[in-house]
């Protein structure tokens, strides 16, 4: 009876166990089908994608060559410009708000190598109101040390001239230091070039150097309508845009170094020599200017300045400027002094508007309500001119980007 | 399977940019393979653009933490600072600033076809880059 049992409960074991194996496999042909379905699904996404891909492309062919076809000016249009409220200045004999020049700029690339920027400003004074080109120019990047540009440009000439242009907005104070001013408003330099750039950088085993060489149409000699303003000379400065008023041609160049020793810190020097003079060659002088200029950040505070001499075999003068800033969050305090120094009989000063001897303290605070967008900047300037009256000018500006 | 991989991997891609770890990568054939930080870093500010006369293509990821840890530790500016460094370059030399992209899987393609492509991605994507090389940080 117990075998029995023994052989009979062997027999339903057997049996359970087939059928468990049964329903095993069944499963098992199940994750075999689903994994077809899931690699089937797979190759077909896989196509898809492919699919998608390939259309990409062709759209992505197809934009760029559209791009290519369609202007490329005004693309990236920008903007900056300013408004100032100023007391009693020489530039300005009463209280006043004052509309400062709108800069539009634009640059366009052509496959990374042809390049091209243009910079005007919209200006407005009581009477009139007008354009001006400021910049303009095509170049070609051969390399990082070889760039070829020709047009007009900022003549190389220290850094604040290659480095700030017309935008307020970047300048660490309210204007540029008086003798760096731009040449139909009271500039003694040339600060606007027109003719050939050649421009590079290269990294040195003791640090990045920088240059620029420029040879163009050194400026004229023209009457200066604002001359009252400045109680210097009958003229003022006018690059010669079209064409040139004598034979010779100005030549510039700077070279800039930020040594890897010093961190912080970039030297440069610079010079030009140019023939000015007036349309009927009544007056004609051959000057040379030749500078220095300085940055350095050192824990925090930025030390800026300039220094050039000015000579034509007459006379020599000097100008120069040092700027202290501290940025501190989005407040920068700052302070410079600005001095021109001349000798009396100088043929080129002396037929400036802007070319008596000045001495300038400022110092002021900028407050930057947006880093990229916009700026205030609250202003005391002492204003100290040879022979003339003294200014205590207290200013406010608020200068923007867009 | 590779693919696979990086279509799940693209689908967790919000997620991992969130994280501030990444890796640069350049294309394995060009001339930057043993490009090092400073060199890095002056590619992203616009004072190297070429070498070896290729043209170099510096490209970003979207805003987001991964470009701010980017631009911090390699550049050494917040992005405030280098989108001013950058209105400066581009009104003083008329260039063009690095592109971002949003895509990593994009960004991994255009490294590994354009000799002069560099770029930063999430570390995480390391195993899954082909034609490509990591130089850092």
């Amino acid at each position: 009876m117990k075998n029995l049992f023994c052989k009979v409960s062997l027999v339903v074991f057997v049996f359970i166990l087939s059928l468990a194996g049964y329903a095993g496999g069944a499963e098992l042909d199940d994750v075999r089908r689903e994994l077809e379905r899931q690699q089937r699904l797979i190759e077909e996404l896989k196509r898809k994608v492919e699919e998608l891909e390939k259309i990409e492309r062709l759209k992505a062919i197809r934009t760029k060559e559209e791009e290519e076809m369609g202007p490329q000016f005004g693309r990236n249009l920008g903007a900056f410009g300013d408004i100032s409220f100023l007391t009693d200045s020489r530039e300005r004999q009463n209280p006043t708000f004052s509309i400062g020049s709108l800069g539009l700029y634009t640059s366009a690339s052509y496959r990374e190598r042809l390049n091209f920027l243009f910079e005007m400003i919209v200006y407005a004074h009581n009477n009139r109101s007008g354009v001006n080109l400021e910049r303009l120019w095509v170049g070609y990047t051969f390399s990082d040390a070889f760039i070829i540009r020709a047009g007009r440009f900022h003549t190389a000439l220290g850094r604040w001239n290659k480095s700030y242009h017309h935008a307020r907005h970047l300048f660490p104070t309210v204007d540029r230091p008086f003798f760096l001013k731009f040449e139909s408003i009271g500039g003694v330099m040339p600060v606007h070039i027109v003719g050939m750039e050649l421009a590079g950088s290269k990294e040195l085993s003791y640090g990045k150097l920088k240059y620029w060489i420029e040879v163009g149409n050194g400026p004229g000699f023209r009457k200066d309508r604002h001359k009252s303003i400045f109680a210097g000379g009958d003229y003022k400065l006018a690059p010669n845009n079209m064409f040139d008023t004598n034979h010779s041609k100005q030549v510039a160049m700077r070279i800039y170094l930020e040594p890897s020793s010093i961190e912080g810190l970039g030297v440069g020097v610079s010079g030009t020599n140019f023939k000015v003079g007036t349309s009927n060659r009544s007056i004609t002088v051959n000057e040379g200017i030749y500078g220095i200029d300085l940055k350095y950040v050192i824990k925090g505070v930025e030390v800026m300045g300039e220094f050039f001499l000015f000579t034509n075999g007459t006379a020599q003068a000097n100008a120069w400027y040092l700027q202290l800033s501290r940025p501190v969050e989005r407040f920068t305090p700052y302070a410079r002094v600005e001095v021109l120094d001349g000798e009396d009989g100088d043929p080129y000063l002396s037929n400036l508007s802007g070319g008596k001897d000045r001495t300038q303290y400022i110092m002021g605070l900028r407050y930057a309500i947006d880093l990229l967008h916009s700026s205030l900047k609250f202003q005391y300037r002492y204003d100290s001119m040879d022979g003339e009256k003294i200014y205590n000018v207290f200013e406010t500006q608020w200068a923007f980007h867009f | 399977m590779r693919y696979l991989l990086l279509i799940l991997m693209l689908l967790l891609q919000p997620a991992m940019a969130g994280g501030e770890d990444f890796i640069i990568i350049v294309n394995k054939h060009g001339p930057l393979v043993n490009a090092d930080v400073s060199t890095v870093r002056d590619i992203y500010l616009g004072e190297k653009r070429f070498a070896r006369n290729t043209k170099l293509m510096p490209v970003h990821m979207v805003e987001g933490s991964l470009k701010e840890s980017f631009l911090k530790r390699v550049v050494g500016m917040s992005p405030k600072e280098y989108k001013l460094h950058w209105v400066k370059k581009v009104f003083q030399e008329g260039i063009t600033p690095p592109p971002s992209m949003a895509s990593v899987a994009d960004i991994i393609a255009l490294v590994s076809k354009d000799r002069g492509a560099i770029a930063y991605i999430p570390a995480g994507y390391s195993k899954y880059l082909v034609d490509v090389v990591v130089i850092g940080p």
